[in-house]
């Protein structure tokens, strides 16, 4: 039987998690990768707040230093952060995804090793997929890892590596196969950054400081305790880390907050809106609650019968498009006010013109809009 | 938190499936729109002795959920019967109709029922008279009406009838996009099934997850439908679930006609069909526009329920 109703405990969290926010950062906070080196410090530190009190791998098992939570009370701290600016700034990449990747196909001691510092906030990692001459085409990349003692050298490029400049580890992909091997032929690594081999550049860019890099590999090493599954076994790998980013992010979330919140901002000017823009906004709040429920959908799917890779990539299309639709039916609404105000005190104008910047870029980041079409459809036909 | 359905409920939409297949499927619905006057006593002795017209969609919610499942099996098959608008009266031979600011035409008011009327907000009206049918091509089961407004409201109802209707598009299109997924198979041009063409397979995916994002909010909406608490979000959760509605119908029908290029539009094809008859639920009581300013004036009398707080009042 349906049942859409919050539990008591998810209830409370919520709770919990706005109270924590609102304690910890000024209302101004628009998420950590700001001008202002500030907004990082203060992510890192409520991270290490919310690992101490367990909230922050919430639905981790206890023995990796999680909570226990169910998927719900995940999904509740997934919308949460969400809604206000992911105050847990890079950290939700180790906790949606490296985490639980390592939990599947790490050894033991790699779990020991990796797992606690994750869920207690105290690492960053940076995913090494893409590269000048492989973007949607993975399975293209050159990056290169050859046998030396004791483990690997490293030699190639990765680019558009979010967050790379303060990661203290890589989730890495590199080639350990024959050049025109598809299928076999890369491998995953737990990478190290600080090292002489590791070299980082930032790429200023539209979306903020800290969103996109380059890496230049010359030579680092990567010892064979970081070789993450099997040698050449990289693709069963990198499957999991996919179906785990399309869900990962609850980027509905922000767009409901910022849709309830704009009648309020312009109070009387909010009745002379064209009202064909209040119909848009009305309809905007239509398709968050359906994104929403294709999310939760998805959600209770990968409790209990595993989720279908069409599901997965339907709800990575709708939400990644909703994020940019409320983005211009927000904009419309501010007119002038969406491009910006350096005051600080323009709130929700510069929370919509953070939303503006950022969602142009949804449906290109993890995984572009149309591989995750092309993942429908195959999905699809695996169905049929 | 759970998003399926009750067993019952699937299994008595399965049922009903299969007596609507009996009786021709969408077969019937060709009958049915030669002879009108011949549907209703068919499909009341189909669906009877399945308990179909014993569910009390307000008494339980596992009956709220087999009515539903009633109304997609109809959807399914093009069922030309007016199921929803049945379960939204609380008589066993009365049936309210959605009655638009427009046109005064409803929905299967040639069925030998007693009628009232609904508005999207809520206001009853009296039905005096359902006169004969439009007869076009778009319009099969659509009859002139004389409508009256009367003092009292029933958002309750509206909302439900709304709903379910939604749920019986939500039917319709399901089996729009599995024709239209079949067809890519077996149309060949190029020499190569149409299904291979990666632009095709992409418009395909749009229609797909236009029915997948539509049947999650009519989920949603129908155990909001069953809240006691929540009376103000019945017919702005219904009427939101309208505007979903048909917007899917739109994606999914321009999509499915274009693949299915000129075929598609031919009587042979059960498509020509499914197409026609869903403007009868997409047009009245009102279309896309109209449903959207009705949602707006529902959301500023009432708000619209979110995680975070309850906006637009």
């Amino acid at each position: 039987m349906l049942d859409y109703a919050e539990s008591q405990a998810v209830t409370s969290l919520r709770a919990t998690l706005r109270q924590a926010v609102k304690d910890h950062f000024p209302a101004s906070f628009l998420g950590a990768f700001t001008d202002d080196p500030a907004d990082l410090e203060l992510t890192e530190a409520f991270c290490r707040k919310l690992g101490e009190q367990r909230l922050l791998a919430l639905a981790w098992p206890k023995e990796f230093g999680g909570g226990g939570a169910s998927s719900w009370e995940q999904t509740a701290l997934r919308e949460e952060m969400w809604a206000a600016h992911e105050p847990r700034g890079a950290q939700y990449m180790g906790l949606n995804w490296v985490g639980p990747v390592i939990m599947r196909h790490g050894t033991d001691e790699q779990r020991r090793r990796h797992l606690p510092d994750i869920s207690q906030g105290n690492v960053l990692w940076c995913q090494g997929f893409s590269e000048p001459e492989a973007g949607s085409d993975l399975p293209a990349i050159r990056t290169r890892a050859t046998r030396d003692a004791g483990g690997w050298r490293i030699n190639g490029q990765k680019i558009w590596t979010s967050y790379a400049m303060m990661a203290e580890r890589c989730f890495l992909l590199a080639r350990t196969g024959s050049a025109d091997d598809r299928q076999n032929a890369v491998t995953v690594f737990l990478m190290e950054m600080d090292q002489p081999g590791v070299q980082v550049r930032p790429i200023d860019s539209l979306v903020g400081p800290h969103h996109l890099n380059e890496v230049f590999l010359d030579d680092a090493f990567v010892p064979d305790a970081d070789v993450l599954g099997e040698v050449g076994g990289g693709w069963s790998v990198v499957r999991d880390v996919l179906e785990h980013e399309r869900i990962g992010i609850a980027r509905y979330a922000r767009c409901e907050r910022l849709l309830a919140e704009a009648p309020s901002v312009l109070g009387s000017a909010w009745r002379e809106l064209p009202e064909s823009l209040r119909q848009r906004w009305a309809t905007a709040h239509v398709h968050v609650r359906q994104v929403k429920m294709l999310a939760y959908r998805v959600v209770e799917a990968q409790d209990l019968e595993g989720v279908a890779q069409s599901d997965a990539a339907a709800y990575r299309i709708a939400v990644t498009l909703l994020d940019q639709e409320v983005a211009e039916v927000l904009a419309d609404i501010l007119e002038g006010w969406s491009i910006g105000s350096e005051d600080r005190s323009h709130l929700f104008a510069r929370a919509v013109e953070d939303h503006l910047r950022y969602a142009q870029a949804a449906t290109v980041a993890s995984g572009t809009l149309e591989m995750q079409r092309r993942a429908l459809w195959k999905g699809l036909d695996q169905n049929s | 938190m759970k998003t399926t359905i009750s067993t019952e409920a699937s299994q008595l939409g399965r049922h009903v499936g299969s007596a609507i297949t009996q009786l021709g499927g969408i077969d019937f619905l060709r009958r049915a729109v030669a002879s009108p006057a011949s549907r209703s006593a068919t499909v009341e002795s189909a669906l009877q002795p399945l308990g179909v017209f014993d569910l009390r969609p307000l008494a339980d919610q596992v009956e709220l959920e087999a009515a539903a499942e009633v109304c997609r099996a109809a959807g399914w098959h093009g069922l030309p019967y007016p199921l929803a608008e049945r379960y939204a009266h609380p008589d066993d031979d009365g049936a309210f109709m959605l009655v638009g600011p427009g046109r005064a035409v409803g929905l299967h008011g040639d069925v030998p029922l007693a009628w009232a009327g609904l508005d999207l907000r809520g206001r009853t009206f009296e039905i005096a008279r359902t006169g004969a049918a439009v007869g076009t091509p778009l319009a099969p089961f659509v009859t002139e009406v004389d409508a009256r407004a009367t003092s009292d409201q029933d958002p309750h109802a509206a909302a439900l009838i709304v709903t379910l209707q939604m749920w019986w598009l939500l039917g319709l299109l399901e089996r729009v996009n599995h024709m239209t997924y079949a067809y890519m198979g077996d149309r060949v041009q190029f020499g190569h099934p149409i299904r291979e063409y990666q632009g095709l397979q992409f418009m395909f995916g749009d229609a797909a997850v236009a029915v997948r994002t539509f049947k999650e909010i009519a989920k949603y909406t129908l155990w909001s439908q069953f809240q006691r608490r929540r009376e103000n979000d019945w017919l702005v959760d219904a009427v939101s679930l309208r505007v979903a509605g048909l917007e899917s119908s739109h994606t999914v029908l321009r999509i499915a006609h274009q693949l299915h290029g000129a075929i598609g539009f031919c009587d042979e094809h059960d498509l020509s069909w499914l197409s026609r008859l869903s403007h009868g639920i997409r047009r009245l009581p009102m279309g896309q526009s109209q449903t959207e300013a009705a949602l707006l004036a529902l959301v500023t009398e009432h708000g619209f329920t979110t995680v975070v707080a309850r906006s637009g009042q």
